[in-house]
């Protein structure tokens, strides 16, 4: 089978070519490509070059791995995508995170969704204070003293 | 940087209850999410893919015997195979027990056979006072027999997302039963209609997928298993169960292996482990067959104690199993089984435990007449 490719526009106009299969990981492409069959270029309005880079990036990955031993199902091809995600993750700063989350959940990539949320959720909110997870978020409080007193009253055991 | 609610969300559904208690003090919105029943469910479900830690239930605290009237849980986390296991305090309560339900959607019902019924979820601290069942309040029995009752069961309706608790015991007349079920939207007990059969004493009921389980036998001593629908509540034995006979009710074991129900048979060196396959026939498969004289000394109890409960299937290829004699009767070990080395590793050795289950931490709390 001859290998198809397709071209993606970020926001800001920048222009990637990837095979067929590192595309389709995403589930809403193949929407885009049945709706705008005339046009060979399918626009992303909502990413930006780098971090459409950087979804491709990881979609490569993932496909070249899927393809390597028929399945991708072998535990030692496992155990090295999860070291690579790992790295992956960790090189980015806070704002690239959440703008990959973001993507992710626009272009509806289940593994690298599941990815991004659970980094989130292990690096950057568990361990932290009520104050740190405010500010990564931009979260206004919306309690009053006496009503946040009470809250915190209540659930006092989760702070020790 | 503002991520929608949607997104926030599913950010949270990734972290362990603690904190979620804890981020409830964020801000309104990330409170009344936390709280939903949605929510509540979608955590339950995500940790449920995840592997699972442990109850250990425990009269003592570091080996220290306290009150008769204290108990102490601590969840035992095995982490994944790099990682050194992790014990941590849970929930101290006074409360006199005799036995623990195993666990269902992270709740646990603890109780004593004549005096009191308590369900608690111990990762959020909730707890909830349940009736006595009329088994209970019939203390003549005790006086008069001196046996104890059969073990309660605590199971789940998944058709209507309701949790029942389920008492089958021996009647007066030989090889019949009675049954009564609590009901936490109504808050009280009813009898259910149970078939004859004799019941086999000291083996807690396993939920599996929406029933309750019992080892149970008719004349002849061939052990059978008894199956409680929680929604139809209907029993029906499940056919030609592998085991052998019931002469010695300390070498086989019922248990529940990523939601299948199981059976353990221990015959010295072999202990062999079956599971029923419910897409082919309702037929038993033989899952596994291990050799218990090649694991090391010391971690298993021998042929002359009780088997060993298997408890959970570890990254698909390991078996965690736990023994709660041990080499000389006195000292627990959780012993985690290699498939593909067949070889055998000690995952944790607990000082002093009296009960043991796989548990799923979770939100869910029961309140009357509502799911949640």
């Amino acid at each position: 089978m001859s290998k198809k490719n397709i071209v993606l526009k970020s926001s800001n106009g920048i222009i990637f070519e990837v095979e067929e299969a590192v595309a389709l990981q995403s589930e809403t492409i193949p929407y885009m490509i049945e709706d705008d069959c005339a046009n060979d270029t399918i626009p992303l309005a909502n990413v930006t070059g780098d971090i459409l880079a950087l979804v491709i990036e990881y979609c490569k990955k993932h496909v070249v791995v899927a393809d390597g031993d028929g399945g991708g199902s072998s535990s030692s091809s496992q155990e090295d995508l999860k070291n690579w995600d790992a790295q992956f993750m960790n090189d980015l700063d806070q704002s690239k995170i959440f703008n990959l989350l973001l993507a992710a959940d626009f272009l509806n990539i289940k593994t690298l969704f599941d990815l991004t949320c659970q980094f989130v959720a292990d690096t950057m909110i568990k361990g932290k204070s009520v104050e740190e997870v405010r500010r990564t978020l931009n979260i206004e409080k919306d309690y009053t003293s006496e009503e946040e007193a009470k809250a915190r009253q209540e659930n006092e055991w989760a702070f020790k | 940087m503002r991520v929608h609610q949607d997104l926030v969300e599913e950010i949270l559904e990734r972290l362990p209850v603690k904190s979620l208690h804890r981020f409830k003090v964020v801000s309104k919105t990330w409170n009344s999410s936390i709280e939903s029943q949605y929510f509540m469910k979608k955590h339950m479900i995500r940790r449920q893919l995840q592997e699972p830690d442990f109850l250990l239930v425990d009269d003592q605290v570091a080996g220290e015997r306290m009150d008769d009237e204290d108990m102490t849980i601590r969840t035992l986390v095995l982490g994944s195979s790099d990682h050194e296991a992790e014990l941590e305090s849970t929930l101290q309560l006074q409360f006199t027990f005799n036995d623990v339900t195993r666990s269902c959607d992270g709740l646990v019902c603890i109780y004593h056979f004549r005096r009191s019924i308590l369900m608690v979820n111990p990762s959020t601290k909730w707890m909830r006072e349940v009736p006595l069942a009329s088994l209970q309040r019939r203390t003549f029995r005790w006086r008069n027999s001196g046996d104890e009752p059969n073990l309660l069961g605590f199971g789940k309706d998944i058709c209507t997302d309701t949790y029942k608790l389920v008492w089958l015991y021996a009647s007066m007349e030989h090889l019949h039963t009675t049954c009564e079920v609590f009901d936490f939207v109504i808050n009280s007990w009813r009898y259910v209609e149970s078939p004859p059969y004799g019941l086999i004493d000291d083996h807690k009921p396993t939920y599996v997928d929406g029933s309750l389980h019992w080892f149970v036998c008719k004349e002849s001593s061939e052990v059978r298993i008894l199956s409680f629908d929680c929604h139809t509540e209907i029993f029906q034995e499940i056919a030609e169960c592998p085991l052998g006979d019931q002469e010695n009710e300390t070498r086989f074991i019922m248990c529940n292996l990523n939601n299948r129900l199981c059976v353990s048979e221990k015959k010295w060196p072999t202990q062999d482990i079956w599971t029923l396959n419910c897409s082919d026939m309702m037929k038993w498969e033989k899952m596994y067959s291990l050799d218990l004289s090649s694991c090391p000394d010391g971690w298993l109890a021998d042929g002359e104690w009780p088997i060993a409960c298997p408890l959970a299937i570890l990254n698909n290829k390991k078996l965690l199993i736990y023994d709660e004699h041990g080499p000389d009767g006195y000292n627990p070990n959780f012993v985690i089984y290699d498939m593909e080395t067949r070889s055998y590793s000690l995952g944790f050795a607990a000082e002093s435990v009296i009960f043991v289950t796989p548990y799923f931490q979770s939100l869910i709390s029961i309140s009357k007449g509502l799911w949640v």
